[in-house]
């Protein structure tokens, strides 16, 4: 007995919060934040700090859902069209003379719903994910396009408090960031802590053997990909409370970037593996290369090859220590 | 029956489609005894293990606990029963924990669904102590040796209390060594622990040093069933060899 709590009380003081991988990403950060801050003395004022923030948002909402489907073993290619889906009905029925709450409501419902509809065939039909949630993208996307006939519907005279979700701060920082960070916070607690959600390790990690120790592995299917299409219609909806504008172009290719985002930050690709937290500093990062690039006057067009770039890097060094530890 | 066994099938047999798994097998096991469950490929062990694991049922026959009629119509009776299985292939998950493998399917959560991590560390070090094994509770499974897995896989299977533990080749996929350290574990599970095993092998003379009867089955049909004492590892490859012919001679 002895021994082996010895061992558990040594491996206790190792294992914090942080983990290798995340450390790194922070030291990174933190490196990039130094060095944009000595080129360019725009980068830390409060206004530039915050625009990033609230850019990243709601791409980071969209992160979250991502690592939990990865991490469960699937992968979800609707959540950018679940975003526009949700913001336009939202929209839509708002410009109908439906209260805004009540609008936000039902397009919030409606992209859940597309997540159950994904989760069930995933789940209990047991249909690959790729196909499912790439049918479900451009239904979903396809609606957006079809309620505003492809053109945006501006949103005026909603109630300032509406108004305050997507633009309002809280002593500087974005509302929309804080509910960003709150719900990162609140997920990375829960894959670590609640069985529910722990439960996605053990269906990416070995499917088979979920099912023969009991976990009801279609359930578990159908819960994360309704989380998944929640966090995008949240992301969808306060989207729309950040521009007044209801677009069917909305989050389009943040299915890709969230992917990107959670690789980068150590979640595995054939499920088992990932934090929120290391997704969520995935985010940052690419965000804050993309800030860099604008304050120092590169042309945007270099964005995308410096973002393909970096997850290229990110994952042949992942792939060189993986052979290595071999 | 015997009186002395525990646990017995009578008359089993399972059959899919026009391909008969299992016929009219009937076999006992006793207290503290490791039972060799033999014979070639597609002699009908894995269709019988299924079954006394709750798995598959059978088509006829009934299963016994303490000379009542028990049906095992899933796992989790199985396992409320005392039984038990350590699978083949390993059944384990690579990118969790020691404790968390152990606890798969079964993790202590509260009422609001929030793990209690502190209790199965307890367990398990407990666990891993009293059947001697030496595991760092934290370590991620995939960097384990398979000997390691291995035994994080048979103390899953021990983590309730458990008379009747099923073994499908539970050494096919380890290193001479390992296989050694895996043999004694399961020595000790009978000699310490009071635990009945069904080890099912290939390797005769690898099973011969530590069953204590075999029942060899061949083309769904049990043709021997004998002490250890009143045999060699010759005539057991022999009866499995030639079948069904050799049945009379060697009972």
């Amino acid at each position: 007995m002895s021994q082996n709590v010895e061992i558990l009380q040594k491996k206790r003081t190792r294992i914090g919060i942080f983990k290798f991988r995340e450390s790194i990403l922070t030291i990174v950060i933190i490196g990039l934040g130094g060095v944009l801050s000595l080129l360019t003395p725009y980068f830390l004022t409060s206004s530039n700090i915050s625009a990033v923030l609230i850019g990243l948002s709601a791409e980071g909402l969209v992160t979250i859902g991502m690592v939990m489907v990865m991490i469960a073993g699937e992968i979800d290619l609707s959540v950018g069209g679940i975003m526009a889906l949700s913001s336009v009905v939202a929209g839509a029925l708002f410009l109908s003379g439906v209260n805004i709450w009540l609008s936000a409501v039902v397009g919030f419902v409606l992209g859940a719903l597309s997540g159950f509809v994904n989760g069930w065939l995933v789940g209990t039909r047991k249909i690959n994910s790729f196909i499912i949630t790439l049918a479900m993208m451009g239904m979903t996307r396809g609606i957006a396009y079809i309620l505003t006939q492809g053109s945006p519907l501006a949103i005026g005279g909603v109630p300032k408090l509406f108004e305050s979700f997507g633009g309002g701060d809280i002593l500087g920082i974005p509302i929309f960031a804080l509910i960003f960070l709150s719900c990162a916070v609140v997920g990375e607690f829960c894959l670590r802590k609640v069985k529910p959600f722990r439960e996605f390790y053990f269906v990416g990690s070995n499917v088979t053997s979920a099912r023969l120790t009991g976990i009801d592995v279609g359930k578990t299917k159908m819960r994360v990909f309704i989380l998944s299409a929640m966090l995008a219609s949240l992301a969808g909806i306060l989207t729309l409370s950040r521009f007044l504008v209801a677009t069917p172009i909305t989050g389009t290719g943040v299915e890709l970037r969230a992917i990107a985002a959670a690789v980068i930050g150590g979640t595995s690709f054939s499920g088992g593996e990932g934090t929120i937290l290391g997704a969520v500093l995935g985010v940052l990062i690419v965000n804050l290369i993309n800030n860099a690039l604008i304050l120092l006057n590169v042309s945007v067009y270099w964005q995308s090859f410096v973002n393909g770039l970096l997850l290229l890097v990110v994952v042949l060094i992942d792939n060189f220590t993986q052979k290595r530890s071999q | 029956m015997n009186e002395s066994y525990f646990f017995e099938g009578r008359e089993i047999t399972k059959t899919y489609g026009p391909v008969i798994a299992n016929y009219r097998i009937s076999f006992g096991i006793k207290r503290k005894e490791i039972v060799g469950l033999v014979g070639d490929n597609a002699a009908g062990k894995s269709t019988l293990i299924k079954q006394i694991m709750g798995v598959e049922q059978p088509d006829e026959g009934d299963f016994y606990m303490d000379g009542k009629c028990v049906k095992i119509t899933s796992p989790m009776v199985a396992k409320k029963l005392g039984i038990n299985a350590v699978y083949q292939e390993l059944a384990i998950f690579p990118h969790l924990s020691v404790v968390e493998n152990i606890f798969a399917g079964e993790l202590i959560a509260n009422r609001f669904q929030i793990l209690d991590w502190k209790a199965m560390k307890a367990k398990v070090a407990d666990l891993l102590n009293r059947l001697r094994i030496e595991i760092p509770l934290n370590t991620l499974v995939r960097n384990l040796s398979g000997g390691k897995r291995q035994e994080v896989a048979i103390a899953r299977a021990l983590l309730h209390d458990v008379r009747l533990l099923l073994m499908d080749e539970p050494t096919a996929a380890l290193s001479v060594k390992e296989r050694e350290k895996i043999f004694q574990l399961i020595l000790d599970l009978k000699t310490i622990h009071g635990i009945s095993i069904i080890l099912v092998g290939h390797n005769i003379e690898e099973v011969f040093q530590v069953v204590d009867r075999f029942i060899v089955l061949s083309r769904g049909r049990k043709i021997a069933d004998i002490e250890k004492s009143q045999t060699s590892v010759k005539e057991i490859v022999a009866i499995i060899v030639h079948g069904g012919q050799n049945e009379l001679s060697a009972i």
